[in-house]
């Protein structure tokens, strides 16, 4: 039989990490760098097959800008993923923002399973603006997002909303469009 | 029975952390993509270097879905990853199951286990139920799991997952308190050749696995194994005798014919022959003995399961497999055939209902021949065990509480109809957080010898030259023990690097298992004698309550920890008119409290240092002191295909007693064993 007090110290341990653990407010969404690596990577990729409208680019030099908003779901992979690659002549730059009303100057906005609820707002934020939106939460597409990832027998698969990404004046490869698992609206093969 | 839905959460979907090694053969990305300045550390371990298209084709480590689906599960569930095992440095199955929290395994002698989950531990534990792929190694004779005869390759072991508590509405009778699935790899997850091999203390052990694929559709794979392990020691550092040695060979093959339909077939072949010290009663001076006896195990089993898939959240599936198994010793000869079909099928119903029912039936025939000491009654015979089942997962508020209540009917070969309901509550605080409470019925039914066993168990000789034997009877009364669970857990998960997951249970338990004794009578066979009888029967009840406690830690990205500490205790009575108070002894004897604490640390790319500390608490009716085990682990790794590990089992003592009870076996000691292996993988 343990003694006594030693039990009682390993229940205070244990029930202070319960507390510590239900206390703190920013939990993670569960992830492991490799889906987000993964992840990342199509990310690098979706640069190559979107036009984005002349003048959201100062010039063929100016920085093409990944962003993210609420707690980074890459947790640093994506910055990791785009250092000191280019696409032409342009850098990639990654910026991180907590709140949906402060995000400026994106082409690209991830908005991970932890931002979903951040999602409408971020969407009447962009509104006019050309930026791709790529999420991952359940029917991130059929909600309005550009981009939604899956996951099917631990592969990722991706939804296309083509209407939203025209409605942003955002061309799209048909090489994407084919990749894509089912596109929604839009007119195909353009 | 199915490794693909019935895993322990209905929706889980995603399989082993095999990633990367896919992306060994995909080009890099050419033409107008982006550039990389940067020269690429290596094509794997740079993603962006990997075309969009191959990019689809990665399987993403299945890690952070396990962390995910624990959450979604209303049960105590342990898994243990491929990773686990390679670093654990266990060469069988059993010695796996000590890194599960709240297991309890003890080695009898050198080929012998006793492995149980909270509680009744023993050679023929008779409560849980163990599967490899969808096929219960449930012995039909017996009960319990024969573990001398299951040396897969590990390295082919994609997962084992493991249930404490009941799990009958799912898997059906003797679930009762645990249920373990060892999972394989799939062959697309194989392929290519791999040699392994160590020896030293171990003796010798080696195998060879090559896998191969036709198209996308089609890749299976071929192994083979041998090993030859050595002796345990007696007490006083002597040899005991007990060395075993096996040999198999077996394979797997995955179709996928179309996009919805998956095929699976794999079977294995194997012969086993192990030394063990049996206790051996006889009519003739020195009456009780306990010769090294060899028994020798030969086996073979095909297994088919096929998989069509309507949608993400329905498919149906058929599985069938047969089994046989002879083993041979100077006591008894017995050869089972168990044929096994089952059905199941998944749908939802409405945006609330997850459904998943299935049928199943299976067949058992043997044939035995004896010695003078031991026999079935009849000697051969053909059992019929029929089952349905109904498991509905309802969201009662979707995304945050879920209600899973489900029944399983079965029509068992000795004890008639019966059901083993279940409930289960899963409510989800956050997306990293949850809370579960369950209630269940498990049954566990008896199996042929407590039905048809006559064993002489011991002879005294007495006055005037007169004999005495105490022999053990099966019993037309012998019928079901019967447990009813609650149980209630606690999971979160904190970013990547800590997780927790508390579970706690009470147990009521009826018709626990005894041996009664009866009227003498005279006998006149072999020699004249009085036999003293005693028959199954259940003639006990009681309590259990106890709780498992696991935490992983990730310090660094180098270094990860896990601990885990359980207790458990219970409290058996004997029913009015029993007189078996030896039972309450042998049932009830576990070690109370059991700590462990691992340690998986990278020096470096290529160096692995791992260490694993055990302790189990004294077996009090056994006198079996409390020990505690210490294995290490360095590993080395010079090229990706190539890895030498030098691993230490047992490092504290020079030898430990484990186990000691109602075994027909002399224990041994294990002991003190340091072994190098050697793993060389290359493709095709």
């Amino acid at each position: 039989m343990v003694p006594r007090g030693v039990m009682r110290r390993v229940t205070v341990c244990f029930l202070s990490l319960i507390l510590l653990l239900t206390l703190r407010g920013n939990l993670h969404a569960t992830s492991t760098a490799e889906e987000y690596s993964v992840k990342a990577a199509f990310l690098f990729h979706f640069a190559q097959f979107i036009d984005w409208p002349e003048k959201t680019f100062k010039d063929a030099n100016s920085p093409l800008t990944y962003c993210t908003v609420g707690n980074d779901p890459f947790h640093g992979a994506l910055d990791a993923s785009l250092s000191g690659k280019t696409i032409g002549a342009r850098p990639f730059r990654v910026l991180h923002f907590k709140q949906p009303a402060e995000i400026r100057g994106c082409q690209i906005l991830f908005i991970g399973v932890g931002g979903k609820r951040l999602f409408p707002a971020v969407l009447a934020s962009l509104k006019e603006n050309s930026v791709l939106t790529v999420g991952e939460s359940e029917h991130f597409a059929q909600n309005g997002g550009m981009i939604g990832f899956l996951l099917e027998e631990n592969r990722i698969r991706f939804e296309i909303n083509l209407e939203a990404a025209e409605h942003a004046r955002l061309k799209m490869s048909s090489r994407l469009l084919a990749l894509a698992k089912t596109v929604i609206g839009g007119h195909r093969g353009t | 029975m199915n490794g693909k839905q019935r895993t322990w959460a209905p929706r889980a979907r995603v399989k082993g952390a095999t990633a990367l090694l896919v992306l060994m053969g995909c080009d890099a990305a050419r033409g107008q993509t982006p550039q990389s300045k940067q020269a690429p550390r290596s094509a794997s371990s740079d993603l962006t270097q990997v075309s969009i298209e191959n990019l689809m084709n990665v399987e993403v480590s299945s890690a952070s879905k396990k962390d995910q689906r624990l959450l979604r599960t209303a049960a105590a569930v342990f898994v243990l990853t491929q990773e686990d095992i390679r670093r654990s440095g266990a060469t069988n199955i059993p010695d796996l199951l000590r890194l599960v929290p709240g297991l309890d395994v003890a080695q009898i002698d050198a080929s012998d286990w006793a492995v149980t989950s909270r509680g009744f531990n023993g050679r023929f534990a008779d409560k849980l139920l163990v599967l490899i792929d969808g096929r219960s190694l449930y012995s039909p004779d017996f009960a319990g799991v024969l573990w001398q005869v299951q040396n897969l390759m590990l390295e082919d072991i994609d997962r084992i997952e493991v249930i404490r508590g009941p799990g009958a509405t799912l898997w059906g009778a003797n679930a009762v308190t645990g249920v373990i699935n060892i999972l394989t790899k799939k062959s697309k997850d194989t392929q290519g050749g791999l040699l392994s091999g160590g020896g030293m203390q171990e003796r010798v052990f080696t195998g060879a696995r090559y896998g191969m694929s036709k198209s996308e559709k089609l890749a299976y794979r071929f192994y083979g194994n041998y090993f030859n392990r050595g002796e345990f020691q007696s007490l006083a550092g002597q040899g005991t005798g007990d060395n075993w040695d096996g040999v198999r060979t077996g394979f797997r093959l995955d179709s996928q014919p179309t996009s919805r339909d998956a095929l699976i077939v794999e079977g294995d072949i194997h012969r086993d022959a192990a030394f063990a010290q049996t206790h051996m009663a006889g009519f003739t001076p020195p009456f009780n003995t306990t010769p090294l006896l060899e028994t020798t195990y030969a086996g073979g089993n095909v297994l088919g399961r096929w998989t069509r898939s309507y949608s993400a959240r329905s498919e149906f599936s058929v599985q069938m497999y047969y089994e046989t198994l002879s083993r041979d010793n100077a006591i008894l000869n017995v050869q089972v055939h168990v044929f096994d079909i089952e059905f199941q099928e998944r749908s939802s119903l409405g945006a609330r209902h997850d459904l998943i029912w299935g049928a199943g039936y299976r067949a058992t025939t043997d044939s035995t021949s004896t010695s003078g000491t031991l026999s079935l009654d009849p000697p051969s015979l053909r059992t019929n065990l029929a089952s349905v089942f109904l498991q509905d997962e309802i969201a009662i508020m979707r995304g945050r509480l879920w209600f899973t209540p489900g029944i399983r009917f079965e029509s068992t070969p000795y004890t008639g109809y019966q059901a083993e309901p279940s409930g289960r509550l899963l409510w989800s605080l956050s997306e990293n957080q949850s809370l579960w409470v369950s209630a269940a019925q498990a049954t566990r039914t008896p199996q042929r010898s407590e039905r048809g066993l006559h064993v002489v168990t011991a002879v005294f000789p007495g006055p005037g030259g007169s004999l005495t034997s105490i022999d053990l009877f099966g019993s037309s009364r012998a019928g079901n023990e019967e447990m009813l669970d609650f149980e209630a857990g606690y999971r979160a998960q904190a970013r990547k690097a800590v997780s927790i997951d508390v579970t706690t249970f009470y147990d009521r338990y009826k018709s626990l298992g005894t041996q009664e004794p009866g009227a003498p009578f005279p006998s006149a066979s072999p020699v004249p004698h009085i036999v003293v009888p005693l028959f199954y029967a259940n003639g006990m009840h009681g309590a259990g309550y106890g709780g498992e406690i696991s935490l992983g830690w990730k310090p660094t990205s180098r270094w990860k920890l896990n601990a885990g500490y359980s207790f458990l205790r219970q409290v058996l009575h004997l029913n009015p008119g029993s007189q078996n108070p030896g039972a309450l002894l042998t049932a009830g004897d576990n070690p109370r409290h059991q700590f462990q604490l691992r340690s998986q640390l990278n020096l470096s790319h290529q160096t692995e240092f791992d260490a694993s500390v055990y302790y189990v608490g004294r077996l009090l009716d056994q006198s079996v002191p409390a020990y505690t085990r210490l294995d290490l682990r360095i590993g080395w790794h010079p090229r990706e295909s190539l890895g030498f590990d030098l691993i230490g089992q047992d490092m504290l003592a020079p030898r430990h007693l484990e186990f000691l009870n109602n075994t027909g076996l002399v224990p041994t000691h294990p002991t003190r064993r340091v072994f190098a292996r050697l793993t060389w993988r290359f493709s095709h």
